[in-house]
């Protein structure tokens, strides 16, 4: 069974239920977990494949069964071909309640070809269930936070990535069928696995006047012919042919959009934004994580994982928009942290240092919702041979060195004559859809592993409330005055700026019970002791915001001796209570 | 001035307008509530049962069905008429009913020979139950539950009848620090003072109702809901107040895209709402596009660098502005009130984010009233000067033209009494509807058929290709060149050029069948367009290889212009 799970051959084609069932009943070996890692698992999963729909739902009941407590599979909607978008939430559900706890959105995939967030998600989700009761960091994690991961939100687009005959780069889009060319037939030209052998690769044709040479380094690669002289052969693009007679070449693959252009917040139309599709939240995907996460107060922080290229991307993704100063501190903090846990990324800014995207999913959950929301791109080929190289001396492309010196040729298609009805004789033949863009299986679970703890390292500073202290303090005539300080003890402020201007999660309440509320007032100095009041509701004190590591007083007049209890309840900061002596 | 409330009721009752159902007299057009009106769209097409069905489209928040009429055939070229986004905005859904209904009797001659029609004659009618409600108000959010003033709870502050009259108005507060005076001109009209000329502002305007919640505001969060003239994605207001927490959240806007979607055949669509652009076309204006911070240059609007378009592209121009003055030439309407903006509305969306030929008008607004000859002497003009830039205009026009309908349109304040509240508030001013729906009547009834006349020549424009000129020339042994014109014989373009460039709606698809010729020049399958109307043409060429006496065939078709073929004898 072992044989399978080191077999890089065969680990794309050994999707689905048979591996996992396979290792099901294995116990581990060995007899000292190395540091950090789960002491005794109970759910046995491999990272170093991509699993398809039905082995994500099946790893969901699996550390629902071996963890009930910790881990809840649900589903947040269907997709267009009625996929569940499965969700896996984790916290200690024995403390509070998981909806009403500070909680950390995740999802992968939103981009077919964009595979490995869904095994980076569910790593996260396995690993904070197996390590639970073993490490005192993570139990606090999940006493006080939420966890909502939903490993794909584009099903539809991952089955045909995994299971169809595809580039490291197709599909992108996700199933619902669309005109991409404008002559009203819909995917009627796709790619088209020409040689039958389960790979859409490259086509090269032989040219005397051609453009490119084989590299006389890497006979595998073909590179630019020397200035001044002739070339032999010409690149003819993806594997595929004329299928609609028009003649163009695989102009209108599956789908036909980009779901990461189609939210609702700063949308474009095609012309602005290509891929848009015909309006914000025409996918169904798009309007089951808008719906959910409108119904979530408590979210105060996303990731939404993407490939490639070791990047971790905030918004805004349009010229137009603009993030908050206050927020944009914030967003910096914890993206200098990211770098320095995820060694070859950095930290950047989508329409600044990427590209210009309207309607992308990241700008929604900060504009429309207030959300601190990064974008990991993973995978960089700085981990191939961990240096900033793009090219070495000898080789236009490490790719083919990595390949040839790590993986033993596993991630190439030997170029193999063909005879293309429209080109004539070609060769067919290049990378695997499985590079490139993925990281190999043995760099999987580590490059999981830095992913998740940058997550984890912001689920930690999404705020927290504490009751500092609770003073006690008789005024005569039967009053005595109540002062609490409350403080925001975690980075990240309970309300967003963004969330503030736009009024999108209700203010922080601070309550007393334990006497009659006379009067109720904000401390705005608690130096001088000046206050102001609060006139309607006092035994509730509205409380905007409360900045990360600071701190807010209150106060009451209060009819009667104690003892007080002081609750500070924050949409998006979780629930603190305290009594006094 | 002060009226007592039983009186006041009296005279408001009596007076309104037209806006209610009355019970008699079902020959005469009148306003129709959602259950009427969706009787007579289910019963119109019964009656013209081959030319006409119903389908329902969204189903709005309050469970209200939105019914799409089709008049005609299906799948050809259409036009489709959208109404009362608007929910105040009746007028929009009885043009829509009479002009199915005119058209459904044979009033559009051969129309529907080569067009149809669709309408939507009410796409908001939670909101516009408000019209039939007791107290009737404008509403224009739908039914879902919303937290319209941002504090976290919803609807908990609605409008309350204080003077009993059954509409309700606007509310007024005299205030040392407010900013409105009182109209000179038309008491029930409250205007802002201007500082700069010296004036010191005596009141504040309100809403009429009670402060429910006891947070100081009035009438802040209501009933509803997602205005769903607000909620289409085009210069969409995000935390903008009834736009909906996003773009196309409700189902009615949600319905009506799903709609278009599936009948690409839509070419052209005609809206009856606050927004219009057949007084005033719509123009290309200058670039207006993002500004790079270092290079301090704009990048070109309508791209991703550039940001939204901010106006039409200039090829659609000439066609905005000659339907326009089709639109004046028949309605006789020239002047009017100016377009309401253009932000999450249905108009503009149509055209800017759905590429379709897009036309708006109020359909009725109040006719110039006669000059007021019983103030003249002592009154000041009713134009000019500081009268005509407070923006009462439009409204003191429609009162004095009511009134010399003998109709009063304008609510006496009338001090009312709020529990709880010291300051004495005053309840009174202009009804609701009146500036937006004629009464019933005469002016009703020629409001339906002006505007159905126009509504039958813009179907009447619909494009209409057709192949003209076909040469086949003898090149040589057996090679042969073939050029054909493809013509637009409609008037209007077979797109919108934006149209064009979105591929929503898609150009011509041409594709000719070889049967065993061997192409040497040109496509075999192609898409072009647009194409302008009235003739104008597009020539397509080729050249083949084929013996003599081959005959090929050339076909075009797009949803939105229909299909054509041509023979092609090679000889």
């Amino acid at each position: 069974m072992r044989m399978h799970t080191t077999s890089l051959t065969l680990a794309a084609a050994l999707i689905g239920a048979t591996p996992l069932m396979a290792q099901q009943s294995a116990t581990p070996l060995g007899n000292l977990a190395a540091a950090g890692s789960p002491r005794a698992p109970k759910v046995h999963l491999t990272w170093d494949r991509f699993y398809d729909h039905a082995a994500i739902g099946e790893i969901g009941r699996r550390l629902q069964a071996a963890h009930p407590n910790t881990c809840r599979l649900s589903s947040i909607g269907k997709s267009h071909e009625g996929r569940d978008l499965w969700m896996i939430t984790v916290t200690d559900f024995t403390k509070g309640e998981a909806d009403r706890k500070p909680a950390m959105y995740i999802d992968g995939n939103i981009h077919s070809n964009e595979v490995q967030g869904t095994e980076f998600s569910m790593y996260a989700a396995w690993y904070l269930c197996e390590m639970q009761g073993q490490n005192a960091w993570i139990d606090s994690l999940l006493t006080d936070r939420t966890l909502y991961i939903v490993p794909s939100i584009n099903p539809d687009g991952r089955e045909h990535y995994l299971k169809q005959a595809n580039t490291a780069s197709s599909p992108r889009t996700g199933m619902v069928p669309r005109d991409n060319d404008g002559d009203g037939l819909v995917d009627e030209d796709q790619l088209t696995d020409l040689n039958g052998d389960g790979h859409i690769t490259q086509m090269r044709r032989r040219n005397p006047n051609g453009r490119y040479i084989v590299s006389p380094e890497e006979p595998r690669m073909l590179v630019q012919a020397p200035p001044g002289t002739k070339g032999e052969w010409d690149l003819v693009g993806s594997e595929g042919i004329d299928n609609d007679g028009d003649g163009r070449v695989n102009e209108d693959h599956v789908g036909g959009y980009d779901p990461n252009r189609n939210w609702p917040w700063r949308w474009q139309p095609q012309y602005v934004q290509g891929g848009a599709d015909f309006y914000p939240t025409s996918l169904p995907e798009t309007q089951a994580v808008v719906n959910f996460v409108n119904q979530r107060d408590n979210i105060a922080g996303a990731q939404s994982y993407h490939n490639s290229g070791g990047m971790i991307l905030r918004g805004p993704g349009s010229p137009q928009d603009e993030y908050r100063p206050q927020d944009v501190r914030v967003f910096d903090e914890l993206g200098r942290t990211g770098e320095r846990i995820l060694p070859g990324y950095r930290y950047m800014v989508v329409w600044k240092d990427l590209y210009i995207v309207w309607g992308g999913e990241l700008d929604w959950f900060y504009g429309a919702r207030g959300i601190v929301t990064y974008s990991n791109e993973l995978w960089t080929p700085y981990k191939m041979f961990e240096t900033s190289e793009r090219s070495s001396n000898r080789y236009d492309s490490p790719q083919y060195e990595f390949d040839r010196l790590l993986l033993f040729r596993d991630a190439f298609v030997p170029w193999e004559p063909f005879n293309h009805p429209q080109y004539g004789p070609v060769e067919i033949g290049g990378f695997k859809k499985n590079f490139g863009r993925t990281e190999p299986g043995f760099l999987m679970q580590a490059e999981a592993h830095r992913n998740m703890a940058f997550t984890l390292y912001q689920t930690w500073e999404m705020p927290k409330l504490s009751i500092d202290s609770i003073g006690v303090r008789t005024l005569g005539n039967g009053l005595t005055e109540v002062t609490a300080e409350v403080s925001n003890i975690r980075l990240i402020p309970t309300h967003t700026q963004q969330d503030l201007e736009n009024r999108i999660t209700r203010p922080n309440y601070i309550s007393l019970t334990g006497g009659t509320v006379i009067s109720g007032y904000r401390v705005t100095n608690t130096l001088n002791g000046q206050s102001a009041e609060q006139e309607r509701n006092p035994a509730r004190i509205e409380i905007r915001n409360i900045p990360g590591r600071s701190s807010v007083t209150v106060k009451w007049v209060v009819r009667g001796n104690g003892p007080f209890t002081v609750t500070a309840d924050a949409a998006k900061g979780g629930v603190a209570t305290r009594r006094s002596r | 001035m002060r009226v007592v409330p039983a009186l006041a009721r009296c005279l408001s009752w009596a007076t309104l307008p037209g806006l209610l159902v009355v019970l008699s007299a079902p020959a005469a057009a009148q306003y129709r509530d959602h259950r009427a009106l969706s009787t007579a769209v289910t019963e119109l097409a019964a009656r013209h049962r081959a030319q006409a069905s119903v389908v329902t489209i969204a189903t709005s928040p309050g469970g209200r069905a939105v019914q799409a009429l089709r008049v005609g055939a299906a799948d050809r070229p259409a036009l489709l008429v959208i109404a009362n986004a608007h929910g105040p905005h009746l007028i929009g859904s009885e043009v829509a009913l009479a002009a199915a209904d005119r058209i459904l009797g044979g009033g559009g001659g051969d129309l529907l020979d080569r067009a149809t029609i669709w309408f939507v004659p009410r796409l908001n009618p939670d909101a516009a139950e408000g019209m039939f409600a007791r107290p009737l108000w404008a509403r224009t959010g739908n039914g879902m539950a919303t937290d319209e003033d941002r504090d976290w709870q919803t609807d908990e502050d609605g409008f309350d009848d204080l003077n009993g009259d059954g509409v309700i108005t606007a509310m007024r507060v005299a205030d040392p620090n407010g900013a409105w005076l009182e109209d000179p001109d038309e008491p029930g009209l409250m205007r802002r003072a201007d500082p700069t000329k010296g004036e010191v502002g005596q009141w504040s305007i309100l809403t009429e109702g009670r402060d429910d919640d006891d947070d100081g505001q009035f009438n802040e969060d209501g009933p509803g809901g997602v205005d769903v003239n607000r909620n289409f994605p085009y210069n969409y207001a995000h935390h903008g107040r009834e736009a909906g927490r996003f773009p196309m959240e409700s189902p009615e806007a949600r319905g009506l895209a799903e709609f278009l979607i599936a009948h690409p055949e839509i070419a052209a669509v005609y809206v009856l709402g606050p927004q219009d652009n057949l007084l005033k076309p719509w123009e290309n204006r200058p670039n207006a596009g993002i500004m790079n911070p270092t290079t301090r240059e704009r990048a070109t609007e309508g791209t991703s660098a550039g940001g939204p378009l901010n106006s039409i592209v200039r090829a659609d121009q000439s066609t905005f502005t000659d339907v326009s003055r089709r639109f004046q030439a028949t309605t006789g309407l020239t002047k009017g009130p100016a377009s309401a903006g253009l932000a999450g509305d249905v108009l503009s969306w149509s055209y800017f984010d759905f590429g379709r030929w897009a036309f708006g008008s109020r359909g009725w607004w109040a006719p110039e009233a006669p000059r007021d000859t019983a103030r003249a002497g002592g009154a000041r003009p009713a134009t000019g000067g500081a009268a005509a830039a407070d923006g009462n205009a439009d409204e003191r026009n429609a009162i004095k033209w009511y009134r010399a309908q003998g109709t009063e349109v304008v609510v006496p304040w009338t001090a009312v009494t709020i529990p709880g509240e010291r300051r004495s508030f005053e309840v009174g001013g202009i009804k609701p509807g009146v500036l937006l729906n004629p009464p019933a009547g005469a002016e009703l009834d020629s409001t339906l058929a002006r505007q159905t006349r126009f509504v039958t020549e813009l179907a009447g424009m619909l494009p209409r290709i057709a192949f003209r000129d076909l040469e086949v020339t003898a090149v040589g042994d057996g090679v042969w060149r073939i050029s054909v014109d493809l013509a637009n014989e409609g008037t209007l373009p077979t797109n919108t050029s934006l149209g064009s460039r979105m591929r929503n709606p898609r150009n011509i698809r041409l594709a000719l069948d070889l049967r065993g010729a061997t192409l040497l020049s040109g496509e075999a399958i192609q898409v072009t367009g647009p194409i302008a109307g009235g003739g104008r043409s597009t020539t397509m060429t080729w050249t083949v290889a084929a013996a003599r006496g081959a005959t090929l065939s050339l076909s075009a078709e797009s949803p939105t212009t229909g299909a054509v073929t041509q023979s092609i004898p090679l000889r």
